[in-house]
C-alpha cells in the first residue's frame, strides 16, 4: 500500500476552512500525516488569491466557507483561470448532506470529497485510496497537461480494459475528453458501459449531454429530468436543462430551469451571469437586474470579474425603469436607479484607463438618465461619451453607431446626421449600411417632430392674437405630418372651427374637421384630453347640422 | 419542506456539539495522568454511544423523506478498520478481527455501511461476544459478514423470520441494516441481510450489496 508520508512529503497542500478550530485541526492532522508545504486560507477570497499566485498539488477545502464564496465556487474559478493542472487535486470536504451538492459535474467538478467528521485515521485512510488511484492514472494526467490528448484517451483505454476497479475515476477522464475532442458517440458509449454496473449520476448527466450534442435534445431533456427526480440539488442538470431548452428556442422555460438552479445554488457567478443575460433577452429585467447583481457582488474579487456585468446590470435597470408606470412605488425606482449609479461609479474606477470600457459606461449612462427623463444629465453623459470617442484610436463601427444614437437621443441633430453621413461616406458593408439607413430613419423622424412642434408653436400665437386664418394654415402644415399628435389635430379643429364661427360657414374647412376626428379615433373618458374633445365635437356636429350636412 | 429542514438543522448541530464533545475528551484524555483514566473513559463512551445514535437517527430521518445517499467507489476494509474505531472505545473487552483484503473494492454509500457495521458490532456486544471477525467477498457484488462468538440469535426469532417477511421482533439494530441494504442496488437487484447461528456458536450477519 502506499506510503502516505512519502507521498505527501513533496506536495504543496493548501487547506481551506473558514473556522479557525476546523482550519488548524485539519493542518495538524496533515502535518502528522507527512505534509511538509501547507498553506491556509481563512475565506474563498484568500483561497482564490493563494491558488491564483502558487501552484498547489492538492486542494483540500470545506464546502461551507462562510458568507463569501463557498469550496465550489473557489473550486469552479480555480478550473476556469486553468489553474489546476490535472495532475493536481482538489478535494471537497462536506458535512454528510452536501455530497449531492458537489457531485461531480462534467467540468467543475472536485476530484474527491471527505465526508465530515473524520478522525486521523479516517483522513489517513481515504487519503491513501485517493493519493493511490491518482498515482495510478499519473501517467494520463500527465499526458493532458502536456496537450496530448490523443495518448492521454489511449493510455485511458488500455488502462480501462485492464484494471476494471479503476472504471469510475477513468470513465470520468475518458468522458471528458472525448468530449472536449466532438467525439460524443465515444463518450457516450463511455458512460453507457459505466451505467450498465453503477447507477452513478454524473454519468448519466454525461450521457444526456452526449445525446444533445449528437441532436436528439428531447431525449437528452428527459434523461436530465430523470435524474434530476433521484437527485433534486444536483443543480449542473438545471444548467444542462437549461442550455438545451434555449438550443430548442425554448428561452422562457431555459430561464425557469436556471432560476431553479440559482435557488439551489446561488453563488455561481457564471451560471447568474446566465440567468441575466437569458432573462434580458427575454425582457424579465427584474430577474435579470438581480442576476447581474449577484453576478457583480459575487465576481467583485474573482478572475470572473468583468466590465459587462456591470454595464448589463445597468442595462437591465434602465429597462426596469423605462418600463415602470407612475405608479410604481417611486422610492423603489430610486433605490434602483441608486444601484444602477453606484455601478456606473465603480466602472469610472475600475476601468478608468479603458476607453472602450469607458466609451461603453458614459454611453449606458447616457441611455439611464434619459429613462429617469432627465435630459440634462443625458446631455452631459453624451458630452463625455463625445470626449472618449474623440480619444479612441479606431472607434469601431458600433461605437459610433451608439455615438449617433446618443446625439439623436438628446437632440443633437446636427452632429448625429454628420456623423452618419461620414459613417457611409467612409464605404461601409451591406448590413452596417442597414444600422446607419435605420438611424437615419430615427433621425428624420426626430427632425419632423420637431418641425411639426415648432408649426404648432407658431399656430398657437396665431390663434392667440385671434388670427384665425393663419393659425388654421400653421396647424394644417403641422397637421401634415403623419407623427402629428392627437394635440395638434385638435388645435387645427379648434382654429377651423373658431375660423368658422368668426366669418363664414366653409365646407371644405368642415370637411377638413372631419378627417382630423377621424385621424384622431376615440378619446378615452379617462385621457386628460376628453373634455375639450367632446366639446369640439358637440360644436362640430352643430356645425355640420346647421350646414345641412 | 421548513420543518424537515428545522429538524436537519437540529440533528446537524447536535451531531456538531457531539463530535466537539469528543474532541475536547480526547485531549483532556491525553492530558490527565493515567490513573484518572478511569473517570472519565465512561463519558467518553457514553458521548460515542450519543454520537452514533445521533448519526443513526439522521440516517432513518433522511430514509423516511426518501433522500438520496450517494454511491461511490469504496473500500470495506477501510469502512470496517472506521465502524471498529467508532466502536472499540465503548466495548474495550471486545476482539476485532479484519479479515478483509486492503484492495478488496465496493460500490455503496460509506457512511450507511459505516453504520450498519457499527450497529451489529454494538449488537454483538450485547449478545455477550468476547470476539467480532468481519469478512468481505467482492467476486459478485459486495459481502460483508459480521460474526461473534456471543450467544447467537433467540431460535424464535429466527424461526418467526422463516415465517414471515415482516421484520418485527428480528430486532431494531438489524432492520436498520436491513434498510440499510435495501437502499443499494441497481435496476436489478437489491441489497439484503441474511442472519443465522454459527455451528460452533455465536451469530453471523451477512450484507449482501449487487
Amino acid at each position: 500500500m502506499l506510503n502516505i508520508e512519502q507521498a505527501l512529503q513533496n506536495k504543496r497542500i493548501l487547506i481551506i476552512d473558514d473556522l479557525v478550530q476546523a482550519r488548524s485541526s485539519l493542518k495538524k492532522m496533515v502535518t502528522l500525516l507527512g505534509a511538509t508545504q501547507i498553506d491556509t486560507a481563512t475565506d474563498g477570497r484568500e483561497a482564490s488569491q493563494r491558488i491564483m499566485e502558487h501552484e498547489y498539488d492538492i486542494v483540500l477545502s470545506d464546502y461551507n466557507l462562510g458568507r463569501g464564496k463557498d469550496g465550489q465556487q473557489v473550486l469552479e474559478e480555480a478550473r476556469y483561470c486553468n489553474r489546476l493542472k490535472s495532475t493536481a487535486l482538489f478535494i471537497l470536504v462536506t458535512g454528510e448532506n452536501a455530497v449531492d451538492m458537489v457531485m461531480g459535474a462534467l467540468e467543475y467538478e472536485p476530484d474527491n470529497y471527505i465526508t465530515k467528521p473524520f478522525t486521523l485515521n479516517m483522513l489517513r485512510e481515504r487519503l491513501i485510496r485517493i493519493l493511490a488511484t491518482k498515482q495510478e492514472i499519473l501517467p494520463i494526467d500527465l499526458a493532458i497537461d502536456a496537450g496530448n490528448h490523443d495518448e492521454a484517451i489511449t493510455m485511458a483505454t488500455a488502462m480501462l480494459a485492464g484494471k476494471p476497479r479503476l472504471q469510475i475515476p477513468l470513465t470520468r477522464i475518458l468522458g471528458k475528453l472525448y468530449l472536449r475532442q466532438k467525439r460524443y458517440q465515444e463518450a457516450l458509449q463511455t458512460y453507457q458501459k459505466l451505467l450498465e454496473k453503477r447507477p452513478v449520476a454524473w454519468a448519466q448527466m454525461g450521457q444526456a449531454v452526449c445525446l444533445h450534442l449528437l441532436g436528439d435534445s428531447r431525449s437528452a431533456l428527459a434523461l436530465l429530468q430523470q435524474t434530476l427526480l433521484a437527485h433534486p440539488m444536483y443543480v449542473q442538470c438545471h444548467d444542462w436543462c437549461a442550455t438545451i431548452l434555449l438550443s430548442m428556442g425554448k428561452p422562457l422555460k431555459a430561464q425557469q430551469e436556471l432560476q431553479k438552479a440559482v435557488a439551489i445554488s446561488p453563488k455561481a457567478v457564471l451560471r447568474q451571469m446566465e440567468l441575466g443575460r437569458i432573462a434580458y433577452n427575454n425582457g424579465d429585467f427584474p430577474v435579470a437586474e438581480a442576476a447581474f447583481e449577484q453576478a457583480i457582488r459575487l465576481g467583485r474579487y474573482s478572475c470572473y470579474k468583468t466590465s459587462s456585468n456591470y454595464l448589463k446590470f445597468v442595462d437591465a435597470v434602465r429597462q426596469s425603469l423605462a418600463n415602470s408606470n407612475a405608479q410604481a412605488n417611486s422610492r423603489e425606482l430610486r433605490q434602483l436607479s441608486d444601484k444602477a449609479f453606484k455601478a456606473i461609479e465603480e466602472l469610472r474606477q475600475d476601468y478608468a484607463g479603458e476607453d472602450d470600457i469607458m466609451f461603453a459606461t458614459c454611453i449606458t449612462e447616457g441611455k439611464t438618465w434619459q429613462a429617469l427623463g432627465d435630459e440634462d444629465n443625458g446631455r452631459l453623459a453624451a458630452q463625455r461619451a463625445e470626449e472618449v470617442l474623440q480619444r479612441l484610436k479606431k472607434p469601431t463601427l458600433d461605437q459610433q453607431l451608439q455615438m449617433t444614437e446618443a446625439y439623436i437621443d438628446t437632440q443633437q441633430h446636427v452632429k448625429a446626421k454628420n456623423l452618419l453621413q461620414q459613417l457611409k461616406d467612409s464605404g461601409v458593408d451591406e448590413t452596417a449600411l442597414q444600422q446607419i439607413n435605420a438611424l437615419e430613419e430615427n433621425l428624420n423622424k426626430m427632425v419632423i417632430r420637431d418641425h411639426t412642434a415648432v408649426l404648432n408653436t407658431q399656430g398657437v400665437s396665431w390663434y392667440e392674437k385671434k388670427d384665425f386664418a393663419n393659425a388654421v394654415a400653421a396647424f394644417d402644415e403641422a397637421a401634415a405630418y403623419e407623427e402629428a399628435g392627437i394635440s395638434v389635430l385638435l388645435n387645427a379643429i379648434q382654429a377651423k372651427i373658431s375660423l368658422i364661427e368668426t366669418t363664414q360657414m366653409d365646407i371644405g374647412q368642415l370637411k377638413d374637421c372631419y378627417r382630423y376626428f377621424q385621424r384622431i379615433g376615440k378619446v378615452g373618458e379617462t385621457d386628460e384630453r376628453f373634455e375639450r374633445y367632446e366639446r369640439l365635437k358637440n360644436t362640430f356636429l352643430r356645425l355640420k347640422r346647421a350646414a345641412g350636412l | 419542506m421548513k420543518f424537515e429542514q428545522l429538524v436537519a438543522a437540529v440533528i446537524h448541530d447536535l451531531k456538531n456539539q457531539l463530535q466537539a464533545l469528543l474532541d475536547y475528551e480526547q485531549e483532556a484524555l491525553a492530558r490527565i495522568p493515567k490513573r484518572y483514566h478511569s473517570h472519565l473513559r465512561p463519558i467518553l463512551q457514553r458521548t460515542t454511544r450519543l454520537k452514533n445514535d445521533t448519526m443513526q437517527m439522521m440516517s432513518l430521518f433522511s430514509m423516511e423523506q426518501n433522500q438520496q445517499f450517494p454511491m461511490d467507489d469504496a473500500w470495506p476494509f477501510d469502512t470496517v478498520t472506521d465502524a471498529i474505531e467508532a466502536t472499540s472505545l465503548q466495548f474495550p473487552t471486545l476482539q476485532f478481527e479484519n479479515r478483509i483484503d486492503e484492495n478488496s473494492q465496493g460500490f455503496y454509500n460509506e457512511n450507511l455501511l459505516q453504520l450498519a457495521l457499527v450497529t451489529l458490532i454494538t449488537n454483538s456486544a450485547q449478545a455477550g461476544a468476547s470476539e467480532v471477525t468481519i469478512s468481505a467477498d467482492d467476486q459478485a457484488g459486495l459481502t460483508l459478514t459480521v460474526e461473534d462468538n456471543g450467544h447467537g440469535f433467540d431460535p424464535a426469532i429466527l424461526k418467526r423470520e422463516k415465517n414471515t417477511t415482516k421484520n418485527e421482533g428480528t430486532g431494531l439494530g438489524l432492520y436498520f441494516v436491513q434498510l440499510i441494504a435495501e437502499r443499494h442496488g441497481n435496476d436489478q437487484q437489491r441489497g439484503r441481510v441474511e442472519y443465522g447461528n454459527r455451528p460452533q456458536g455465536g451469530a453471523f450477519v451477512s450484507i449482501y450489496l449487487p
